[in-house]
């Protein structure tokens, strides 16, 4: 382990587009061309982290600051190529430019926020950049400029100051117990057995709210992440709470209570979240927000995006259930975090793909809620190929990165109980994908829908971020698949899996020094 | 996204209330940051609780217009309501704005299509959920 500048050059980078947006005028591809030269900087320097880390790890400037290990530098990854193509998206999507340069300043933070929650062991510097994820989150969820998104926004607001407020007192709890504010084994070993639990406990709520778990969650993540900008819909499924859902792991793993107590909560809290969202995302599809209730709108709609958000309190879920069962079972608690950084890439991808191909089918149909919609989104070309893609994926169908957590929870690891409720979740998102797509593209619409004469905006880049993720679900599915029933592939398939367990090792750390 | 009305360019109250929030945030976290490095604690209180202030004070400033009502009795404050409706409608004497950003809603998308580029027929099927 050795100090490096590398650990701030994906913030810094960030920071640094966030400064010059603003001073860009209202040039939206260039203001996107810039930032996105940023997120490829920072991208690089991460990318060569993660190539040659390996077990170890560097810090900046000392180990209670920023420190980077193979499982950071994975989330950061996935985080910043969302974010990359959040960046291209956001080139074309809005009509009314009038704010651009804020917005993509404010993207900027917000990105560089939850890189910040991903790059440290030290809690106070997780909780600022919770709080920063949080202003800046919220404000751009505003930028969709509706009544409703506004709803949406100061329930996001008030959401996460509570679990903020919580986690301060896990905080201040915690340095009255240790005197140290690093969530690391070796700090916290000294914990009673009681008092690890409570401690747990809090953190696990606190964040529990920011990631969207049950209950918590479904006050406000289907309002938010349907009512935000589409790039922001997938920044906030894709990175915000799976970020979140990592700084609990991290924090909780550290602890790690003997007490099973706290396992059984977040199993159950996990179980319930992975039903319940994917029960309520086939409603949405099927029946509409009447039904499905935890709308900001009056109206009964049957929105696209809510039915991805209402599947993101579901995902969230297979998070909490890893780690209680890694809580559970310490002897094979590597296996469930590498479980986690499985879930993480393959819910990463596939949710930011189909928030991204569900607002380009608004976009292009000009309608957000499907029972309007039927048929006339038909215009999505290879975007139609590209969500059914993302939502196999979250479906668990094999040939897609699903395959890997599919693999988790049939591996003879997990009870039967937990291996029937992801099973029946992954049927319900199965069954809103085909149905919400045969709304968009086939059929008519129940209403009669005109369009008035107008030009029709470019929106080709909105095409792109649909395609490429979908182009790396089958890809690294593919090779997943056949490799993990030994058809093709095998060695590739065999270094994967060694890798994954490595960087498991490293989201919870026993010590800063000489850990490993 | 609809097609919004031109908006005016003017350093507001409000906005200036949120720059000088955010800087005292950005501060804050710097401070946090900087303090946990060196483990300064009186410090990193001070920085944290300058964070967690800054915070708040966004939050009051999103959720104060949020709860303003939407409309104005135009013809209750003109002449003590006893009068007719004077030559300006409730739209122009009140028009809330979107907290934070202080520009105009949108009302293009609120029946979640563009009424701009679309139009629907009789939405007996879209009733009111609540």
């Amino acid at each position: 382990m050795e100090q490096s500048l590398l650990p701030l050059v994906a913030p810094f980078a960030l920071i640094a587009a966030s400064i010059v947006s603003p001073l860009m005028g209202k040039n939206a591809k260039a203001i996107a061309a810039v930032v996105s030269a940023f997120f490829i900087v920072g991208l690089a320097s991460n990318t060569w982290l993660l190539l040659s880390l390996g077990g170890d790890a560097v810090f900046y400037p000392t180990a209670d600051g920023l420190l980077v290990n193979s499982a950071s530098a994975f989330i950061v990854e996935v985080a910043l190529f969302l974010g990359l193509l959040a960046a291209v998206y956001s080139a074309q999507y809005f009509e009314d430019r009038s704010m651009i340069n804020i917005y993509f300043s404010l993207f900027s933070i917000f990105m560089a926020s939850l890189v910040l929650m991903a790059v440290s062991f030290n809690i106070l510097i997780i909780y600022v950049a919770f709080e920063a994820s949080t202003i800046s989150g919220g404000i751009l969820i505003l930028f969709t400029r509706r009544k409703t998104a506004t709803k949406a926004a100061v329930r996001f607001f008030i959401m996460s100051v509570i679990g903020a407020l919580t986690i301060l007192v896990g905080i201040l709890y915690q340095n009255s117990l240790t005197g140290s504010f690093l969530v690391l084994q070796e700090n916290l070993a000294g914990i009673g057995a009681a008092e690890a639990v409570i401690l747990a406990a809090v953190y696990a709520i606190g964040f529990g709210i920011k990631v969207g778990v049950f209950p918590f969650g479904l006050l406000w993540l289907p309002a938010a992440h349907s009512e935000a900008p589409t790039p922001i819909s997938a920044i906030l499924s894709g990175v915000m709470v799976q970020i979140a859902a990592f700084a609990v792991i991290r924090v909780v793993g550290a602890l790690a209570p003997a007490d099973p107590s706290l396992a059984y909560l977040l199993v159950g809290l996990g179980a319930l979240s992975v039903i319940v969202g994917a029960a309520l995302a086939a409603v949405e599809a099927a029946a509409g927000s009447r039904y499905s209730r935890f709308a900001v709108s009056r109206l009964n709609i049957r929105g696209i995006k809510r039915i991805w958000a209402f599947s993101t309190s579901s995902e969230v879920g297979v998070f909490y259930v890893l780690l209680g069962m890694a809580l559970a079972v310490p002897d094979l608690a590597t296996v469930f975090l590498m479980g986690i950084l499985l879930h993480f890439l393959n819910h990463g991808l596939a949710k930011a793909l189909l928030f991204f191909d569900s607002g380009f089918a608004i976009e292009k149909s000009h309608v957000a809620d499907l029972s309007v919609m039927k048929g006339i989104g038909a215009r999505m070309g290879p975007n139609a190929v590209s969500y059914l893609i993302g939502g196999f994926s979250l479906s668990l169908v094999p040939g897609t990165l699903g395959i890997t957590t599919l693999r988790e929870f049939t591996s003879g690891n997990v009870s039967p109980a937990i291996t029937a409720t992801v099973l029946a979740a992954a049927a319900f998102i199965f069954f809103s994908t085909l149905y919400s797509l045969r709304g968009i593209i086939a059929g008519k619409p129940k209403v009669k829908v005109e369009y008035i004469g107008g030009h029709e905006r470019d929106l080709s880049l909105l095409r792109v971020p649909g395609l490429v993720l979908a182009l790396c679900i089958l890809g690294m599915g593919v090779v997943m698949t056949l490799g993990g029933f030994d058809i093709a592939f095998a060695g590739y398939f065999v270094r994967i899996e060694e890798w994954f367990h490595m960087a498991a090792e490293g989201i919870v750390l026993p010590a800063a020094l000489g850990g490993h | 996204m609809g097609v919004a009305a031109p908006v005016k360019r003017k350093l507001t109250s409000e906005k200036v209330s949120l720059i000088i929030a955010s800087a005292l945030m950005v501060v804050g976290m710097g401070g946090v940051v900087i303090a946990s490095i060196y483990g300064n604690f009186i410090l990193l209180l001070a920085f944290v609780e300058l964070a967690t202030v800054a915070m708040f004070f966004i939050l009051f400033l999103s959720l104060i217009p949020f709860f303003f009502p939407e409309k104005v009795k135009a013809s209750s404050i003109f002449y003590c309501g006893l009068g007719k409706e004077p030559y300006i409608s409730d739209e122009d004497v009140y028009q809330p704005r979107v907290p934070l950003l202080g520009v105009n809603y949108t009302l293009n998308w609120d029946r979640y299509y563009d009424s701009c580029h679309v139009r629907v027929g009789p939405e007996e099927g879209r009733a009111e959920a609540q």
